[in-house]
């Protein structure tokens, strides 16, 4: 099986949340209640245990603009939560997503602070994680996923990863010659999660959307830290040898 | 067009009421955080001490081993190990969100993952501390060994736990969690064992053991000073508690008469320690 993917072209997207719904509804997840946030349109907030696609809706006064961005799991190439997750209920499938077995997850919640991206989060009253699938169902069924199939503007493209890449760069090619200088794509060259299989093409930086600018796995960087803690381990034995002796 | 955080346009309208100069109290449009917070209840601190206490008694009775009249102590020690981990697993298993399924946890063996191979080596001393405790001769020994082993990994593994993750602090201390986690295990140890009479050969072990672990929890504890997440909030209380206790262990077991202090003191700067860390880190997701 190819690896699939998904391409969220922000500079299209219009803020009408038919993906969040096309979620929702496919995957029966409860509602988030009825607040609102203050947040410009955005009243989900946040993606969470029950939300797996959401639109950030960022507004700006100098000079004045209205974007927007369909936020989801980001699919890691080295994805943090399935690195730390103990039990092995987060795996990845033939497709290349990362998915999570709802009857393995024991609701440990490691994953949820691993992820750099703020994905994962654990149901507060069901205990378990959950985050977007890539609808691993659908997937099965030879559908695309519910998202992109409600998104009216094909802002969410979903295919094989190298052609979504391929179809990004030129994308990205043909707003830089428009004059659009800001635009840049997401997760296809990010060294610290090896690329994301879920990428997107912004209209401006990152961290504008929420999205952290360097994400890393954080298995990359913990090596010197197991070294150092064996060195303290080693350090207590030294110490209770020396107890002993003296 | 936005002037002291309340919105207001100053072409449009002056601040002349009489509650105008009111700060805006209520966040209506902060600045959304990326990171989500750790969903861990107070048991996994809580566990941090006790795990430190089950691995550092697992390695003292092994080394125990070396000479025949501290063979007592070891094997105190042994029994000291098997209780911890039937403590620490009650401790785990109630933060789970789903604790019946607890076995998931032993399902798979994931070298990348810090809880997963930290599983193991709770499972390791479970199973090795009770035929340790129990048995004599060589079949005794091979056990507590296997159980040191395991309780080394247990009294360190912690400290990657918290690193292995995004969270701004745990990143920022990675290089000093684990010798402050395994100082304040060693010292913890030590005050545990003041709660039994103990001969003058065992408490000079137990308190050069005790002592190192000081020395470890102070040294790593001063590198941490510094660092903003310990100086706001909850973990900036928590954290003075845990530095003063654990300075003042240090210097009231330079009296052999006033042992118990020592060992009180010491208990709530490592129990102080454990909460600061874990509290530093919840809040600096927070942003």
């Amino acid at each position: 099986m190819s690896t699939k993917g998904f391409f969220t072209d922000a500079t299209v997207c219009i803020g009408c949340k038919a993906c969040e719904v096309a979620c929702k509804q496919w995957n029966q997840l409860p509602a988030d209640g009825f607040e609102f946030s203050g947040w410009s349109y955005d009243n989900t907030r946040a993606l969470n245990a029950s939300t797996w696609r959401h639109v950030t809706f960022v507004e700006t006064e100098e000079p004045v603009s209205w974007k927007f961005n369909s936020d989801v799991c980001k699919h890691c190439e080295r994805a943090a939560c399935l690195e730390v997750c103990p039990t092995g209920a987060i795996m990845r499938t033939e497709f290349g997503s990362v998915y999570i077995q709802p009857d393995i997850c024991n609701g440990c919640g490691y994953c949820i602070p691993a992820c750099p991206f703020g994905v994962v989060d654990r149901h507060p009253t069901d205990k378990r994680a959950w985050k977007c699938t890539l609808c691993y169902d659908r997937l099965q069924d030879d559908m695309t996923p519910a998202c992109a199939q409600a998104c009216p503007t094909q802002s969410i493209q979903f295919g094989d990863l190298d052609e979504l890449q391929e179809r990004a760069q030129k994308r990205l090619d043909r707003l830089h010659a428009q004059g659009m200088e800001n635009a840049q794509l997401y997760g296809i060259d990010q060294p610290g999660t090896e690329g994301l299989h879920a990428f997107f093409l912004l209209p401006d930086k990152p961290e504008v959307f929420n999205l952290p600018p360097d994400p890393v796995v954080p298995t990359k960087r913990v090596g010197p830290t197991w070294a150092i803690a064996a060195l303290s381990a080693v350090a207590m034995m030294a110490a209770a040898r020396l107890a002993v002796k003296a | 067009m936005i002037s002291d955080g309340r919105f207001i346009d100053a072409k449009l309208g002056t601040l002349s009421g009489e509650a105008a100069q009111q700060p805006m109290a209520y966040q209506l449009a902060q600045a959304q955080t990326v990171l989500k917070p750790p969903v861990w209840k107070p048991t996994v601190p809580l566990y941090f001490y006790v795990g430190g206490i089950t691995g550092a008694a697992a390695v003292l009775a092994a080394a125990c081993l070396a000479s025949p009249d501290l063979h007592p102590l070891s094997r105190r020690l042994r029994w000291i190990s098997q209780a911890g981990s039937l403590v620490s697993a009650v401790l785990l298993i109630d933060d789970l969100g789903r604790p019946e399924r607890f076995l998931n946890m032993l399902r798979v063996f994931r070298p990348t993952s810090p809880m997963s191979l930290g599983s193991w080596a709770l499972a390791g001393v479970g199973a090795f501390s009770l035929p340790a405790a129990v048995l004599d001769g060589p079949a005794g020994n091979a056990f507590t060994l296997a159980n040191a082993a395991c309780g080394a990994f247990l009294a360190s593994y912690t400290a990657v736990l918290l690193s292995n993750t995004a969270v701004p602090f745990w990143i920022a201390a990675r290089y000093w969690l684990p010798p402050l986690f395994v100082g304040s295990a060693m010292a913890s140890l030590e005050a545990l064992l003041q709660l039994f009479p103990l001969s003058e050969r065992e408490h000079r072990v137990v308190g050069t053991f005790g002592r190192v672990g000081q020395i470890l929890e102070l040294g790593a504890g001063s590198a941490l000073d510094g660092k903003p997440s310990l100086r706001r909030g909850l973990a900036r209380d928590l954290w003075r508690a845990a530095r003063l206790c654990t300075a003042g262990a240090a210097l009231v077991a330079l009296s052999p008469r006033h042992r118990r202090m020592a060992a009180g003191l010491a208990t709530a700067g490592a129990l102080a320690t454990r909460f600061a860390v874990f509290y530093a880190g919840v809040a600096s997701t927070k942003g």
